[in-house]
Order: C-alpha cells, then structure tokens, then sequence
C-alpha cells in the first residue's frame, strides 16, 4: 500500500495547561497556555476526521481533563464510528468523571502516567501530593471501567530504575493489564533536567536486564519500548551478519507509527507525532487536514526519511549493524541533532552490546 | 426450521486506498487491511453475492487463477472476516 489517502490515527493534544510540572514532560505542559485552539476548532476536527476516516483518537494534552468542553467533545466523539483513548496523568478524575467516562463504547482505554510505586519516587519527578492524587484517580478509573481498561506508562529514570518491580507489583495488586516502560526522550522538560533523569550506559543495561526479568515473572502486562527495544536488539543477535555483508547495501531507516498518525498540538500546529512536538507542519488554522496530510512540503521531508539507508548516518556509516539496523527512532536525533537523519543511540546495537561507549553530551 | 446466512454487518466503514482497503468495524474497533482480491469478495457481498457468483468473478475478473485458489482465496478470506467479527447473522426461516 502506497502513501495513504488519510492518517489512521489522530493525536489531539486539547490543551498544554496541566495541574503537574513534570520534570520529563515532552510537552512542556504548564498551568498557562495561550492560543489554544477552541472547542467548535476541535469539534470541526472531528468533522472531517469522520470524512476521511480516520480511525482512531489518541485524547492528551497537558493534562484533557482540564479542557473546558472535554465532554463535549467526547460526546461527538463516541456518536460517529472514531475509537478514542485518552492519556491522563489521572490526579483529576473523580468518581463523577470516571462515571462519566463509563459511559463511552469508543473509549478503549485510559492511559496513566505512573513513575514511581509511591510519592518517595514518583513525586520526585511530577510534584509533592502527584502519587496520592494519581493513585486515587486510578482507583476511580478502575471502579467504573474495570482494570483491563486501565493501563499504566512508566518514563524511567534515574529516579524510578529501583523501583521497577515495585509499580509492577502496586498494577498487580489493582488488577491492571499493562504497564509500558519507556525510554526517555529529549524534547520539552526533560531537556532542562537532563543531568538529573539520564541514566548511564551500565544504568540502561540494568533496565533492559530488569525488563526481562519482570516480563518473565510477570508477563505480558510487562510492555512498551524497554521490552520491544531489547526484542530487537536479541533478534540482532541472532542473524548471521556474513549473510547480509554480501548485500553490500546497508539497510534503510524504516518507517515507524508516525508514518500513519498526525499529530494536533493545543496551539493548532500538527507535527508527525508526538515524540516530535516540535516539529511543526503546518497549522490546522491555516489548512484542512486533508491538505495537510497530501501536500505539507515538511511531512514529505519528514516521510523521505523511510527511503534513507543507514550508511546516510555519519556515526552509522562505518557500523558493522548497517546492514540489519533499522535506525530507531526519527525523533532522537532530532533533539540531539536538530535532524531527523541521525542516530537513536538508545537503538543503537552497538551501543547496547558495549563496543561503544557512549557519553551523553 | 431456521437457517443462518453470514453476512457483511451494515456498519462497516470501508476505506479505500488505491486497489486495497480499511475494514473498520466501530462496534468492536477492529481494522482489517486488505488487499485487492479481499476487497472484491467484500465488494460483492455488499452486493449479496453467493459464495458460487463470487468464485466465479474472481475466475471472470482475475486472470490465471485457478479454481481451487479462488475457492482457497475465498474461504480464508470468509474465515478472517469470522474471525473478527465483521459478519454479521442473517435468519430466515
């Protein structure tokens, strides 16, 4: 299938005013925004979401339900045939809103930001009181949707890489499903708090040797890129290098979810997605969707990048991997770099198997 | 005495891309991509076909293939759209 008439997925981040300040927010959320787009913008959005079928809403912010109209919105949302999920760092769902959302068929799911298994760790990173509030929202979501539709997203850092096993025993002991552990990014806050949350080379190897451990311990419901990323990194492993070598060709930088999503930021601007919130199209004030989606000179320089090879990365060119890397993620190097052809050192095989030492800058 | 006769559920969102296809079902929020063959056997049972009509457009429309992959094509095709729910039941009695 060649480029597609529409995204699949739409990510709506409906407002940038959060009641955290997180030191690892992608976002930069914070209690002001200005320029947000209007609630009749974002149910003109769901409009022509429904004529070009898209499938799927991802509901974030900042923080959604602190968006004046958010049920409203979803309201429109659940009567056309649009699945939603919404990301929410929980501390404001009451048992009325978690009631509220009770009522939602399109709702797949709601996913919480957890970092920590008490304030000792997770308010570190989100703020005094963060854990007590969170936890009790996810309670309310539990008591109105049922754990299975509760899942958890755990950013780890050197605050949290202790206490991994203890937020897999607190979703245990709520009954979740799933708990996602994910690699930091360097975009919003987190750039600025860097030296505090960055783990090491020998940290990074602890995690993913964690990661293992507690998928075998707990299985499935341990997920998300720590165990993707290691997944990879085995099947790296297990190739016959030789094989690939005779190509003479390295491999090409392949094409991640961003290729079939847009992003709408609170602001109007539509980035690919959002681990590159600052990569900005076009604006939705400006251009229909559609428009956005076929013709943005920015999102074809953005899709070139899937036809790339490997060896078009300087600190690649000479790799051993080239031949079977797959490049990792667009938006790393982005942040390290400002361009979207470079390496993602957290992909990096070579980085993880200790032939090089990487020193964060 | 009451018979059963599968049949494509009304509110499919179909979504067309090139000679392939979205299948979405909004109830269950399951997606199926399929290819262009996949959307012909969608196509005509959209348009009632029966499993012998179908086999043979797909003989008529496809140029060589064979009988028994046109059948096979169909029937794992019948099978997938079973499997996640995108056809509904029709009774008659």
């Amino acid at each position: 299938m060649s480029q597609l008439s529409a995204p699949l997925d739409l990510f709506l981040a409906l407002t940038g005013r959060c009641n955290l300040a997180c030191k690892h927010c992608n976002a930069s959320s914070s209690r002001n925004c200005r320029q947000e787009l209007s609630l009749k913008s974002w149910l003109s959005i769901v409009d022509e979401a429904v004529a070009l079928k898209i499938f799927n809403f991802t509901i974030s912010g900042g923080e959604p339900f602190l968006r004046k109209g958010l049920f409203t919105l979803l309201d429109k949302i659940e009567n056309t045939h649009i699945h939603f999920s919404i990301n929410s760092n929980a501390s404001l769902i009451d048992e009325q809103a978690a009631g509220k959302l009770k009522q939602y068929k399109k709702l797949r799911h709601v996913m919480v930001g957890l970092d920590g298994s008490s304030g000792k760790t997770h308010d570190l990173l989100r703020g005094k009181g963060a854990f007590a509030r969170g936890l009790s929202g996810i309670k309310n979501l539990i008591a109105s949707l049922g754990p299975g539709r509760v899942l958890i997203f755990c950013v780890v850092s050197k605050f949290n890489i202790l206490d991994l096993e203890n937020i897999l025993q607190l979703a245990k002991e709520l009954k979740l499903t799933s708990v996602q552990f994910e690699p930091l990014l360097w975009e919003g806050n987190a750039r600025l708090h860097r030296r505090e949350l960055e783990l090491n080379h020998r940290q990074s190897q602890y995690v993913y040797q964690k990661i293992q451990q507690l998928r075998k311990k707990y299985g499935k419901m341990v997920g998300g890129n720590y165990f993707s990323m290691w997944q990879h990194f085995k099947d790296m492993g297990s190739v016959d290098l030789r094989e690939f070598e005779k190509s003479g060709i390295s491999a090409c930088l392949s094409a991640c979810s961003a290729a079939n999503k847009l992003v709408i930021r609170p602001d109007g601007w539509v980035t690919p997605c959002d681990r590159l919130w600052d990569y900005k199209i076009e604006n939705i004030r400006n251009k229909s969707l559609k428009e956005i989606w076929l013709n943005a000179p920015k999102l074809r320089e953005f899709r070139a990048r899937f036809g790339r090879h490997i060896d078009e990365v300087a600190e690649c060119r000479d790799c051993k991997y080239r031949f079977i890397c797959k490049g990792g993620c667009p938006a790393a190097p982005y942040y390290e770099t400002g361009s979207l052809i470079g390496r993602d050192v957290d992909s990096c095989y070579r980085i993880f198997k200790g032939e090089e030492i990487y020193a964060p800058a | 005495m009451q018979s059963q006769e599968l049949i494509p559920k009304q509110e499919i969102v179909v979504r067309k891309e090139g000679e392939d296809a979205f299948l979405f079902d909004p109830d269950t929020g399951n997606l199926l991509c399929v290819n262009r063959l996949g959307y012909f056997i969608w196509d005509c049972l959209i348009k009632k076909c029966k499993k012998e009509g179908i086999i043979r457009r797909i003989l008529e429309e496809h140029e060589g293939v064979t009988s028994e992959k046109a059948n096979s094509d169909y029937e794992a095709f019948i099978s997938n759209l079973k499997d996640n729910s995108f056809l509904g039941v029709k009774r008659h009695r």
